[in-house]
């Protein structure tokens, strides 16, 4: 247990870069490193911890936010490229309370770990009126997030639950 | 009795992105942990010094073997597996010391200052080497042979002699990874003389327990606090891969410690499935009634041997439990390589039984004369057997599974349609509920309190992955009290505040759970009911609990209030412990035994369509049909049976770890087919329920089972379908095409073209790799590989016109474009790229315009955005070129990725991004990986150098075949180069440091003609195995003009020009298109994985030349 206090010191100082940042609608300056993606931004920098890393490559959609609407992998983003109004699952929290509340009553969720995604990419789906009859097409716009434990299904119910309409909706069994 | 559908306890938290997991915790000033990993497979290790780095700044501790107690992984019975490698290292990536720093930089520093002093160690034969005809038979204690097995049931003389039919044969299920959601994280910190962990389990005991005893602490030294966990599927039921890290790490620095493993350490040093390998024989007698099975059964444990021989012990049972049979002979073996380990995981060994008896049931049935389901209906285990390895079924619906599955998938209309390309399959399975193996997993406690604010608390010590397990425990309280699940509040998984449980595994989180909370709750009820009769002078067995009320009569008393007016309330608080206790006899060396107390079953019913043409297997429905008693948790047991189903067609269809050199080599999700939204087909859950089992409410285990019939099932309706079985998983395009064509020739060259120099030289090479000049290469070779340093932070530019743009890319060294940065950030982590100073295209404006010109040419700006892109063509006339860019990866992708973005990206080649030391990443001393690893998808059939690599791009394929034409600015010039010219390589362009593409532009004429663009890939949004476009137009019955290109198929986009030739100005006949789509294939020269290319190809150009021409002629 030996401690190495007279040897803390950060690492070699690159210069780092500052951006501007609105996120939820709250306008924030933020210094960060210059190779910070935008999804290292609000975890570390903002405490914005409900987007997740899960794969680092913009392959699996845990990382999901809105840039001006549109659902975007924060986890390949540059921070510093942002310039558009960023969203989260903390500042969709409001607006996605019925999608949520299908979540749960669908069972749309199991470890949960990537659910804040999928909320955020259904959300921009939702608040454009954009949710496709077809389930094929909905699945196929829902590739870009990955789910290991649900199997999806519940979540296109949810969503459809969420849309208000039965459409194609798929059956429970 | 049927329960009512229940809402997750935690949904607010876990839907709103406000449940922490491990890597939210914000503990004060925690440090990153960071693992050093051996380069070699096989090796001693003479030295270790670590001096340097505990000198490193920032470094808070250092840990080597020699920090730890000497003990193993008690893992699954075979505790042969140290924390740190200790003397020797077994598999790359082993670990070998880990350091804990301020910042992940500093710690990153700090393992690269750590010098280790290795000598070389023989490699272990391999997996493959076992499996090789004629191979040795392993020895008990033979090196390389970690676990053996070798047991006989039931009366295999008397079996013998009624033996009329005999089918044999070898099935492999490959190893899959758990692919966790939640890569594997713990957080520890030691404090006042504990150490508290916050890891992602399920099963906090067993992490509390292994980990104190891993480090030298008493269990109750350890906490394990609650945490979300992102899925675990087996990967961390057990610490193994990170947890003992952080814990000795937090230890020596005295604080919190935060070990992190990255996506690619997730599918190249964690668990994952054993690669298991089942040879078996099925008989049966002249009846139709099962006799016997032997099977040997061979698995490949890795560096360790971790979970495997619990799970060939598992398999082995229900290769002998499975139907009724007289007899079994089940020998087993795990061999020790020097790859990573495998692990438990979700059905432990049982889908790999499952798998090969069920496929070779339909190969007997087809023997038999017999039809599939009524075969398994007339062996069926029923209630009240038992099996000759002793298990004692309970209680069993197997035989309405079957006959549910039956009706719901329309078995006897679709059996018609045999050998149509469409089909349908079945397949059952057997699983426990709880295996007893060792006094840790045969009891469970759980407490319940009443509180005189009528709130109602369970404790459990189960954690949750996903699978609701506390669920369960608050849903059969709720029953017992009158109460619905929702009102009864769960306190679960911390060590310090909830009662022992074994955690999920073995498919008992519901039965012990929920046992021990049943007990509880009854005790609970019990109470209030006599505390009301008392009260109101009425008999107990009178008296309500509903809603929250007791009612006696016509009096009633709240909860609470009863609860407050109790004598022996403290604090307010009725408490109620109880301890349930499996009382079977724990699992006996010769396997026979009662194994578990109750046991599921289940049948699925698949249908699948096959194409033919392209080998892809499209599963149009799935039909779950289960026992697993009474469903507690209705919403969680349907979630269960989905994700199950959907995580089974992945192992069925797709998924599968490639090796190289004895390392993992797709790991990440774009080279690891797991399926995404649109590859799960419709999956209908049936439960066939029944309370006459000895679970909770007659519950059973579920989570496992729901995978087991899976892969069978859907090998066992390609079989129906097409007429080919395959017995080895997973079921992908390149083995369907390579069965369905066995026999037929392979087009043969025309001389000249075999006596072509360069082909002659390339296929020197070829024929010289595998008798030595890899190896040259490998060992050699890369020794004077280029080394990669990690990238220099990036500087970014943001010029707003082209001029500035080209003037930035000149004015330094290490610049490049900039598009949607979705895979150069990416290529920059993984080593390809190491540009730094990064100029972004996408703020010049004249770049992003998007437009028909006034002579109906399409002007495509280099930095139009692929989501742009796609619904402008779908507006302006041009659906080809917006379903090619529908195909590619993801919306989130394709809103960001530019036009030029995707076809300059560099190639996907897993060998080349996955930091091997190749030929294009090291240079020209170094061997292309995939002459000998695994090249059967992503690798070329054509045109291939000495790097086998294709052109990623399925807009190039497409845009090429529109004639697209590349704009290109640089310092002091312009030039237009056709797109066909733009590549000199794979994902390598002729582009010049200082230039950028300003645009492309698509001619009216090519956008006038009809363009049909088909891919196959193995995922919705996956790389093209093979693309095909084709552009033409006709007049009559003639066509006029004609594009075909072939994308994934040859280092560059390739044009079949003796296709083109050959339909233009031909009449459109049938006849005349089959032969024109094969027309160039004499020029094809594939290895011998991408041999399956060439017809799936030509097929594919088929179908879009038809699908043009029929297009052509209707509009």
């Amino acid at each position: 247990m030996r401690r190495l206090i007279g040897r803390r010191q950060r690492g070699a100082a690159v210069s780092p870069a500052s951006s501007e940042l609105d996120v939820n609608g709250d306008v924030r300056q933020v210094v960060h490193a210059p190779d910070a993606t935008l999804l290292t931004l609000l975890r570390d920098d903002l405490g914005l911890r409900g987007a997740k890393l899960g794969c680092g490559s913009g392959e699996c959609g845990a990382c999901t936010v809105l840039v001006d609407g549109v659902p975007v992998m924060a986890c390949v983003t540059l921070a510093s490229r942002v310039r558009g109004r960023v969203e989260t699952i903390e500042g969709l929290r409001e607006e996605t309370a019925t999608l949520r509340a299908a979540f749960a009553v669908e069972g749309a969720f199991q470890c949960g770990f990537c659910t804040p995604g999928h909320v955020v990419r259904l959300a921009a789906m939702l608040r454009d009126g954009d949710v496709p009859a077809d389930d094929a097409e909905l699945r196929h716009r829902m590739a870009g997030n990955i789910c290991r434990c649900t199997g999806y299904a519940a979540i296109v119910r949810a969503v459809r639950a969420a849309a208000g309409g039965e459409q194609d909706g798929e059956q429970r069994g | 009795m049927r329960m009512p559908h229940v809402r997750h306890a935690e949904w607010r938290a876990r839907t709103d992105g406000s449940a922490p997991y491990t890597g939210d915790v914000q503990p004060e000033h925690p440090l990153v942990g960071a693992v050093l990993r051996s380069p070699y497979p096989h090796a001693r290790i003479v030295e270790i010094d670590i001096s340097s780095a505990e000198r490193s700044p920032g470094v808070h501790a250092v840990v080597t073997a020699a920090d730890l107690p000497d003990v193993h992984y008690a893992d699954y019975g075979t505790p042969d597996r140290p924390a740190l490698a200790r003397g020797t290292v077994r598999f790359v990536g082993h670990e070998v010391a880990a350091v804990a720093a301020e910042t992940a930089e500093q710690a990153r520093a700090a393992v690269a200052a750590i010098r280790v002093r290795y000598a070389a160690l023989p490699r272990l034969p391999r997996f493959e080497d076992a499996l090789r005809p004629g191979a040795t038979p392993p020895r008990p204690g033979a090196a390389g042979v970690a676990v053996t097995s070798d047991r006989t049931f039931g009366d295999t003389e008397a079996a013998r002699a009624r033996v009329a039919h005999t089918v044999s044969g070898r099935y492999r299920f490959g190893s899959q990874a758990h692919a966790c959601m939640e890569p594997h994280t713990t957080l520890a910190s030691w404090a006042d003389g504990r150490l508290h962990v916050w890891t992602p389990t399920q099963g906090p005991r067993t992490q509390q327990r292994e980990i104190a005893r891993m480090v030298g602490l008493e269990t109750g030294q350890v906490r394990v606090h609650r945490i979300a966990t992102g899925g675990d599927f087996g990967s961390r039921v057990r610490p193994g891969d990170v947890e003992v890290l952080a814990a000795a790490l937090a230890i020596k620095a005295g604080g919190g410690v935060r070990l992190t493993l990255t996506r690619a350490d997730e599918f190249t040093h964690t668990k994952h499935r054993h690669d298991f390998v089942v040879d078996l024989t099925s008989t049966a007698d002249d009846t139709g009634h099962l006799i016997s099975r032997e099977a040997d059964i061979l698995v490949e444990a890795g560096g360790f041997t971790q979970a495997g021989g619990n799970e060939l012990n598992f398999c082995g049972l229900v290769v002998a439990s499975q139907y009724r049979l007289m007899a079994a002979h089940v020998t087993g073996t795990v061999f020790y390589t020097n790859r990573r380990s495998g692990g438990a995981f979700r059905g432990a060994g049982g889908p790999q039984a499952v798998f090969a008896v069920e496929s070779q049931l339909d190969e007997l049935a087809e023997q038999l004369g017999d039809d599939p389901i009524d075969l398994r209906i007339r062996n069926a285990n029923r209630t009240g057997d038992t099996t000759i390895t002793g298990w004692q079924i309970d209680s069993s619906r197997l035989v309405e599974c079957l006959q549910t599955a039956r009706e719901k998938i329309d078995w006897d209309a679709k059996r018609a349609l045999r050998g149509s390309g469409r089909g349908v399959g079945i397949a059952a399975a057997v699983h426990v509920s709880g295996a007893m193996s060792n006094p840790y997993v045969a009891y469970s406690e759980a407490r319940v309190e009443l509180g005189d604010d009528g709130s109602v608390r369970v404790r459990t010590g189960s954690g949750d992955p996903g699978t609701g397990q506390p669920l369960v425990a608050g849903i059969v309280v709720a029953d017992q009290l009158g109460l619905t699940g929702e009102d009864v509040e769960i306190v679960y998984g911390d060590t310090d505040r909830t009662p022992y449980d074994p955690g999920a595994g073995a498919s008992k989180g519901t039965f012990m759970t929920g046992n021990a909370a049943l007990g509880a709750g009854r005790a609970a009820a019990d109470r209030l009911r006599g505390l009301a009769a008392e009260k109101f002078a009425v008999p107990a067995v009178s008296v309500r609990l509903e809603g929250g009320q007791v009612h006696a009569g016509d009096d009633s008393i709240s909860i609470g209030d009863l609860v407050a007016a109790a004598p022996d309330t403290v604090d307010g608080t009725l408490s109620f412990d109880h301890r349930y206790q499996v009382g079977l006899p724990f699992a006996d060396p010769s396997g026979f035994g009662n194994l578990s107390p109750t046991y599921a079953f289940a049948a699925h019913a698949v249908e699948v369509e096959v194409d033919r043409a392209t080998g892809q297997v499209h599963v149009v429905r799935v039909v779950a049909v289960h026992d697993s008693g009474t469903i507690l948790n209705p919403t969680g047991a349907h979630g269960q049976v989905v994700g199950g189903v959907a995580m089974a067609l992945g192992a069925a269809l797709g998924e599968e770890l490639v090796y190289c050199e004895d390392r993992v080599a797709n790991a990440n999700y774009s080279d690891y087919a797991l399926p995404r939204a649109a590859d799960v087909p419709d999956i209908e859950t049936v439960f066939i329920e029944s309370d006459d089992g000895c679970g909770p409410m007659g519950a059973k285990g579920l989570a496992e089972i729901a995978l087991s019939p899976v892969p069978a099932a859907v090998a066992n309706a390609v079989a129906h379908a097409v007429g080919v079985r395959v017995r080895d998983l997973p079921i992908t395009p390149d083995k369907l095409v390579s069965a369905l064509h066995a026999g037929s020739p392979a087009p043969v060259p025309p001389l000249r073209r075999r006596l072509d120099p360069h082909r002659l030289w390339i296929s020197a090479m070829r024929w010289a790799y595998p008798r030595g000049l890899h190896a040259v290469l490998h060992h050699g070779g890369t020794r004077l590989a280029r080394r990669h340093r990690r990238p220099e932070p990036i500087r970014l530019r943001t010029p707003d016109t082209v001029a500035a743009a080209t003037a930035a890319l000149a004015a330094e060294c290490g610049t490049r474009p900039l598009g949607g940065g979705t895979d150069l950030l990416l290529t920059r982590e993984q080593g390809v790229r190491s540009e730094h100073v990064l100029v972004d295209l996408t703020g010049v404006a004249e770049l992003s315009r998007l437009e028909l010109t006034p002579d109906g040419d399409l002007h495509i700006g280099s930095a139009v955005t692929l989501d742009r892109l796609a619904a402008f063509a779908l507006d302006h006339d041009a659906p080809a070129l917006a379903a090619t860019v529908e195909t590619i990866a993801s919306p989130q992708i394709r809103a960001a990725a530019t036009v030029a973005g995707n076809l300059c990206q560099e190639k996907r080649c897993r060998y080349f991004r996955g930091g091997f030391d190749c030929y294009k990443r090291g240079g020209t001393t170094c061997p292309c990986y995939a002459v000998l690893g695994d090249h059967r998808h992503y690798h070329a059939a054509l045109g291939a150098h000495r790097c086998q690599a294709t052109t990623p791009s399925d807009l190039s394929t497409t845009l090429t075949a529109l004639d697209a034409v590349v704009h290109v600015r640089g310092r002091s010039r312009a030039r237009a180069v056709p797109l066909a010219d733009l590549y000199r390589g794979p994902g390598e362009t002729v582009l010049r440091s200082d230039e950028v593409i300003t645009h492309l532009v698509v001619p009216a004429a090519a956008l006038r003609r009809t363009t049909v663009f088909e891919k196959l890939r193995l995922y919705d949004g996956g790389f093209a195995l093979v693309a095909a476009c084709v552009s033409l137009s006709t007049d009559g019955g003639t066509i006029t003009q004609c594009r075909a290109v072939l994308g994934g198929i040859a280092p560059t986009p390739y044009r079949a020009v003796a296709t083109e030739e050959l339909l233009g100005g031909a009449s459109v006949r049938n006849e005349q298109v089959d032969r024109a789509a094969e027309a160039w294939t004499f020029e094809a020269h594939p290895l011998p994985g991408t041999v399956w290319k060439v017809p799936t190809a030509s097929a594919m150009l088929a179908r879009c030349i038809r699908a043009a021409i029929a297009t052509d002629q209707d509009g």
